[in-house]
């Protein structure tokens, strides 16, 4: 006899079944559709027609960034993800076999049950090792709740019926063919039920078997089992790039607290506390978890939506999204992105966190007073630090510097950036610059009086408006200048040059916008200056997070570090995409936490221990919180911090080391 | 509760370098930022704090030049009801009588309960305006003002003396305040607020609106009369350092050593 799948052997009550398969599906379908409300509910947000799809392959079917830095995450995750990928396939491939076309027959079949029984027990270590590296290994450093006991055990139990109600078939009535299911045929060994104990037996555990199933296909849409379709379309999303800015009229217009791409982002979050284990706050001890934030705003956004199994009413006000993230942890997020490329489901809790940043803004509720002295000084002065305008050129005294507004006919813009304007200590940064560019030939005109802030902080901290209103300023500057490049000492204006203005202006795509490490590169490609040995020296190097994460600029600073003589690059236990942000982005400059460490204090300790002379950085904000925390945490007079421009404008020839 | 709160835009001259102009009866404003004054803020944000208290609106006036209006649109973000302007044309070159005068009849139009105005401007620095506008009003007043308790048809007001003391008064309604900084913490005004104000439309006064003559305020009716502003010299002990922070942090040591400040 030919080898077949057996359906409903044993089991009379096929109606019984399919009632209850059709309340759990119907149950299910609702709970998807309601999410897909949910979701759509939120503001749409402007993306372009590019897609990468290699992005979503490698992200969802291989589980890669899963694996990153944590390969028993990724085993668990993988064993089951394919387990219940196959067990469902399996499922919707006997019922095709059992309705409409019969085909799992002969080695067909013999080669799909042996597939199933591999996958149930796939899952089963999945959930095994799940426990395993939250208890034992403690490698994921995760936060464990009820609802994950349910989901884990629920799967265990599922796979585990399943394969008891494999065996006292094979116990029961042993086929005429040998079946090969391992597992089926290992507990019909074990088992020491007669034939008519095994044929109840079976039957008891295939209706538990079935009501455990339908009732995870039932729950599933209302549990954290979303992630599931979130995940996916999340990163489907991730794959299109982000084309334009709605205007604060068009934002206004949709009304809603977060976009669907933020409320598909919470739903797509399964807690792995990644982000969290990874964030510099945290690190320090403030009281701020991205995962929790992520947490908090989706059941904000679940409650205000009265989302559930049995649709509550939303409330009659709709509550605020200014408080949809724990009052201080909202503002302690330094927008270093380092949860957004940690996270396998591209969740980007920075931009969540933002989200509510916004509405407080907007509201003037619960903004901290330095950061709120911060913004109306960018309102009133253009720059963070009550600049006069008058000043703004302080730094080039002395110097000869050309000017746009006074005639210079140049295509490349130097733009300085406030802080290298108006800080005194900072000020040596464009001066040596200026320096650099004069010994190179390299040619460049500046705004002058003309430059506003980049506003990088400013939109981080929420205030869209007054960003674009500076944004509007500096790009009508660059147009009116016939500015083609643009290059920055500052990460933070390079960052919002290259990848916030081409979401406002059409023609800020086209404008080449580089961090002055990339123009060093090339101005210093091939010995080029003759730069001169001021003796050995140890440094190491901090890559700004504007720079390397948010721009992907790591090997340009490194380039120009090893063409400087005498200079031994030593790197930092966590640098390149995994550098400790300094604190200093995304407005946090201005706001202190009421708890924890200064993270520029835990960056200087990294950065000390490596035994360097100096640390390397090549942002302002980075270069004032690391040399502030050389001070406080007592490494001063061991290491000090510099600029990269600085250090390269030593070694002119000519020019003193100091 | 009807309050009328007058506001002042002016340079924010903290940290500029201030230069005279050529005339030497002003200063040169081109690159200054302005906005509103510091004091005036304050008393916005408490007039607002005491309309979502008591009830009531809150207007805010100006006499100042076109570019004033940002300085109103500003306060309507916060969350005043109505602003006006006065036409300042006859008003130019005006003292703070002059000024007081105008407000004065500005403030007849309505039936006020309080007028506020800031201690102080941060430009002239007369703190001239709000008493002298009482006594046009015939109202009572309390200046330095730190606190406003409402009690049915008076009030009690803090005000900050000199050595750590407070003064409390009880002020009968309708009264002039002039209010202290640091009364209040004024809230955050956002562009997207300011943007929602923005086809609010702010009337603009002529001086017969507000009963004021052709002629009887301005330059020439002044009681006041500048005749000029000038940099005080360096005194004889001043010294003013200059260079890189850290040569002026070790000629600072040095001075202090010379002197004996420290061994």
């Amino acid at each position: 006899m030919e080898p077949f799948r057996e359906v409903f052997w044993n089991i009379p009550d096929h109606a019984i079944f399919y009632s209850l398969a059709a309340v759990a599906t119907g149950v299910f379908l609702y709970g998807l559709y309601r999410r897909y409300r949910l979701w759509t509910a939120g503001w749409p947000e402007k993306r372009g027609r590019s897609f990468d799809w290699k992005l979503v392959a490698g992200r969802v079917f291989a589980n890669a960034s899963i694996f990153r830095g944590d390969p028993v995450g990724g085993v668990t995750h993988i064993l089951i993800m394919w387990g219940f990928i196959v067990l469902f396939l399996g499922t919707v491939m006997s019922t095709i076999d059992h309705w409409l076309v019969s085909y799992l027959t002969g080695d067909l079949y013999l080669a799909y049950a042996f597939v199933l029984d591999i996958a149930g027990v796939a899952l089963m270590a999945g959930v095994a090792l799940a426990y395993l590296r939250r208890y034992v290994l403690k490698s994921g450093k995760m936060v464990t709740v009820i609802r994950d006991h349910v989901v884990l055990i629920l799967i265990f139990f599922v796979s585990l019926t399943g394969f008891m109600v494999e065996g006292l078939r094979l116990r029961a009535a042993p086929p005429l063919w040998s079946e090969p299911s391992p597992v089926g045929q290992w507990i019909a060994s074990v088992s020491a039920l007669d034939v008519p104990g095994a044929l109840l037996a079976h039957r008891i555990w295939w209706w538990i078997h079935s009501i455990a199933s339908l009732s995870l296909i039932a729950w599933f849409p209302f549990s954290k089992f979303i992630h599931v379709f979130a995940a996916p379309v999340n990163l489907v999303y991730e794959g299109m790039e982000s084309s334009a800015f709605l205007t604060l009229e068009e934002r206004e217009a949709l009304g809603s607290d977060f976009s669907a791409r933020q409320r598909i982002m919470m739903d797509a979050c399964t807690q792995c506390n990644r982000c969290t284990v990874v964030c510099p706050s945290a690190a320090a001890g403030e009281p701020l978890s991205p995962r929790a934030a992520v947490d908090e705003a989706g059941s904000f956004v679940r409650r205000a939506g009265g989302f559930g199994l049995f649709p509550k009413r939303p409330p009659a006000e709709p509550p605020k999204r200014g408080t949809a993230v724990g009052p201080e942890a909202a503002w302690l997020c330094t927008t270093c992105g380092h949860c957004r490329i940690e996270c396998p489901s591209a969740i980007s809790p920075m931009d969540i966190i933002r989200e509510v940043r916004t509405a407080r803004v907007e509201s003037g509720e619960n903004v901290p007073d330095n950061l709120q002295e911060m913004l109306e000084s960018v309102y009133k002065f253009k720059n963070p630090w009550q600049g006069a305008k008058g000043k703004r050129m302080d730094w080039a005294a002395g110097l000869d510097i050309p000017v746009f507004a006074d005639g210079a006919k140049e295509t490349r813009c130097f733009y300085v950036g406030c802080t290298f304007a108006y800080d005194e200590r900072l000020q040596e940064v464009p001066r040596s610059a200026a320096a650099i560019f004069a010994a190179a030939g390299y040619r460049y005109g500046v705004l002058g009086k003309e430059e506003v802030c980049c506003s990088e902080f400013v939109r981080g901290a929420g205030e869209d408006g007054l960003f674009f209103e500076l944004a509007g300023q500096n790009i009508d500057a660059f147009e009116r200048h016939g500015v083609e490049e643009i290059v920055t000492p500052c990460p933070h204006g390079m960052h919002t040059f290259a990848n916030e203005y081409r979401r406002m202006a059409p023609g800020a795509a086209a404008r080449r916008v580089l961090h002055v490490s990339q123009a060093l590169e090339e101005i210093l490609r091939g010995g080029a200056l003759g730069l001169e040995d001021r003796g050995e020296r140890a440094v190491t190097y901090h890559d700004p997070c504007f720079l390397g994460r948010r721009s992907g600029v790591y090997d340009a600073p490194r380039n120009v570090l090893r063409s400087i003589p005498g200079v031994r690059l030593i790197e930092m236990k966590r640098s390149r995409e995994r550098s400790l942000c300094c604190g200093g982005g995304g407005g946090r400059m201005w706001v202190e936490a009421s708890a924890g460490e200064k993270m520029g204090e835990v960056r200087a300790r990294e950065a000390a221990e490596t035994g360097a002379d100096i640390i390397v950085t090549a942002c302002p904000f980075c270069f004032t919180n690391i040399d502030d925390g050389v001070k406080t945490a007592g490494h001063e007079g061991r290491v000090i911090v510099k600029d990269l421009v600085e250090l390269v404008a030593e070694c002119l020839p000519g020019r003193d080391g100091a | 509760m009807e309050i009328l709160v007058c506001v002042k835009r002016v340079p924010d001259t903290a940290d500029a370098e201030v230069a005279l102009r050529p005339d030497g009866r002003g200063i040169r404003e081109e690159d200054l930022a302005f906005g509103i004054n510091e004091w005036d803020n304050y008393a916005v944000e408490e007039a607002i704090r005491l309309k979502e208290k008591h009830g009531g609106a809150v207007t805010v006036a100006t006499i100042g030049p076109a570019e004033s209006e940002d300085v109103l649109r500003r306060c309507l973000a916060m969350g005043a009801d109505d602003a006006v302007m006065i036409d300042e044309a006859s008003f130019r070159g005006a003292d703070p009588y002059g000024i007081a005068r105008g407000l004065a009849g500005l403030a007849r139009r309505k039936a006020y309960d309080l007028v506020l105005a800031g201690a102080l401007a941060g430009d002239d620095g007369y703190g001239m305006t709000g008493p002298v506008l009482a006594g046009y009003l015939g109202w009572p007043h309390a200046t330095l003002v730190t606190s406003i308790e409402v009690e049915g048809k008076k009030i009690a007001v803090a005000r900050e003396l000199e050595g750590g003391l407070e003064e409390i008064l009880a002020v009968e309604l309708p009264a002039v305040l002039t209010i202290q900084t640091g009364i209040n913490e004024p809230r955050y005004v956002s562009i997207m607020g300011i943007r929602k104000v923005r086809s609010k439309d702010i009337p603009v006064l002529a001086p017969a609106d507000i009963g004021v003559g052709a002629g009887e305020v301005g330059e020439n009716a002044n009681l006041l009369r500048s005749l000029g502003l000038s940099t005080p010299p360096a005194g004889a002990e001043a010294v003013m350092l200059k260079g890189a922070p850290a040569e002026v942090a070790q000629r600072i040591l040095d001075i202090v050593k010379e002197r004996g400040g420290v061994a």
